[in-house]
């Protein structure tokens, strides 16, 4: 039981009706018990009618006060004709509203306050909420696919290009392959060989002439640098001394040149073959250094 | 001679609509500012306006003279009604206000402007918003949270980060100031 001084503190509040229910009930057992408190202390403070009275006044719409003297006359007609005759003297309308209210208590607090349209909207809402969320994890995943995509088709691009120069390199180094597998043919059938050493403006080239016994014969050179443009190496067989000219040839990047001769006449006379540097086509007669020299 | 609220009353548990009718032009005004200062919207406040003085007509063995005034069980009917719809609210964007700006705004505003004189709750109003206005803020805070926003004693000392024992006499003071205001606004009026 509280006592005077717990209660004086609680008045406040219980004029404000801002008390729990436990404690309005011990405040109005105290001024039950003490009347003269009561009318001692409540007359010393405003009362909650007093600060109802601060909130700024708003006339309601007259279908508000329309409607609830319908109800008013309605229920006093009733009240005359004596239907409501229980000691409950609230209408009909409000006593099976209330028993309404009572069996609805009974459902779910959720579906209680859903009625079919509110329903049908919600679950729309809903349903468009999750349709969108669902959108934008698509989109999502398009962005990503296509980034994606995108990075893939660089790769490709890549590697395209590394089998293309793979592919460049291979039949490179096939042409390579077959000059040198001619060669070998060559070098290995019997025949009758000359050496050729590098002269002084070209000393690091050396060379084979293979004299094959058809009288044909094939020359072999490496190490001679590539001429530029509008020049070629030329073979020169010199017999006494006169050089006859046997054929021109190219060499490669690789600095190996290859060139056959179909007939050599006078194979006997023949005392040295050269290799000079020459216009394009060739020249009758040396007109350019003799790079290279093999005496017979 | 008008008659007093407990008369209309008295007319009013026996049947008489006429009665009725006269306390609802008497304090309509009254009833729906509250009801609105509380739950902020002019549709639920007018429905619950319909039912504070249906109650007052159905449920008018529920009246006790000797406890309190006619007003004071009105007002109780309405602002329980009207704190019952915010809390059953799913969204109340003004919980998240600033409390203390929110009342200075209400402080601040000029209740003489749309009230229309003739009206016996606008001259109510106007003389207790003027002996609320001269409350210390904070005094005016604790009334304000009790009794518009339904909060207990407690739940005030937490929201305003106040001891207990200071939330108790502040409400004391303010309550006890405001009677005084008013009992002299009432005298001078007369």
């Amino acid at each position: 039981m509280r006592d005077s001084e717990d209660i004086t503190a609680l008045l406040p509040f219980y004029v404000l009706g801002a008390l729990t229910e436990e404690e309005e009930a011990q405040v109005e057992a105290y001024l039950d018990d003490h009347p003269q408190e009561r009318e001692r202390l409540l007359s010393q403070l405003a009362g909650a009618a007093d600060v109802a009275f601060e909130a700024t006044p708003m006339e309601p719409s007259e279908e508000v006060k329309e409607a609830l003297m319908r109800r008013v006359h309605a229920d006093s007609r009733a009240r005359s004709d004596g239907r409501a005759a229980s000691h409950d003297r609230r209408p009909v309308v409000e006593r099976q509203i209330e028993r309404a209210h009572r069996d609805q208590a009974r459902v779910p607090a959720v579906s209680r306050r859903l009625s079919p349209a509110f329903a049908f909207a919600a679950f729309a809402l809903l349903a468009l909420f999750l349709l969108s969320l669902w959108t934008v994890s698509l989109y999502d995943q398009v962005n990503r696919l296509a980034s994606a995509n995108e990075t893939l088709q660089d790769e490709v691009t890549v590697l395209t290009g590394r089998v293309d120069d793979l592919t460049a390199q291979r039949e490179i180094l096939q042409q390579e392959l077959d000059r040198q597998s001619e060669l070998v043919a060559l070098l290995a059938a019997p025949a009758q060989t000359l050496a050729l050493s590098g002269t002084e403006p070209q000393p690091q080239a050396f060379g084979q002439f293979r004299i094959l016994s058809d009288a044909s014969a094939v020359l072999a050179v490496s190490q001679l640098e590539p001429l530029p443009a509008g020049r070629v190496y030329q073979l020169w067989l010199i017999h006494d001394d006169v050089p006859v000219p046997a054929g021109t040839f190219q060499i490669g990047s690789d600095g190996f040149g290859l060139l056959n001769v179909e007939r050599i006449d006078s194979i006997s006379t023949l005392d040295a073959i050269a290799v000079s540097e020459e216009p394009d086509g060739g020249s009758l007669e040396p007109t350019g250094d003799i790079v290279m020299f093999g005496e017979a | 001679m008008q008659a007093s609220d407990e008369e209309l009353m008295v007319l009013v548990s026996v049947g008489d609509a006429e009665a009725l009718e006269v306390l609802y032009n008497r304090y309509a005004l009254a009833v729906m500012g509250l009801i609105m200062r509380i739950v902020e919207d002019r549709g639920e406040a007018e429905e619950l306006v319909q039912e504070s003085f249906w109650r007052v007509w159905s449920r008018s063995d529920g009246f006790n003279p000797q406890k309190g005034t006619f007003t004071n069980w009105l007002f109780t009917i309405s602002r329980n009604l009207a704190l019952d719809k915010r809390r059953r609210q799913t969204v109340r964007p003004q919980a998240a206000r600033n409390e203390t700006e929110a009342l200075q705004m209400e402080l601040s505003y000029d209740s003489s402007v749309n009230v229309p004189d003739s009206a016996w709750s606008a001259i109510r109003h106007r003389q207790v918003r003027q002996a609320m206005t001269s409350l210390p803020l904070e005094q005016y805070e604790v009334i304000a949270l009790a009794y518009f926003e339904g909060l207990t004693r407690r739940e005030i000392a937490q929201q305003t980060n106040t001891p207990l024992g200071t939330v108790h006499t502040r409400a004391r003071l303010a309550l006890s100031k405001l009677r005084q205001l008013l009992d002299v606004a009432r005298e001078e009026e007369v």
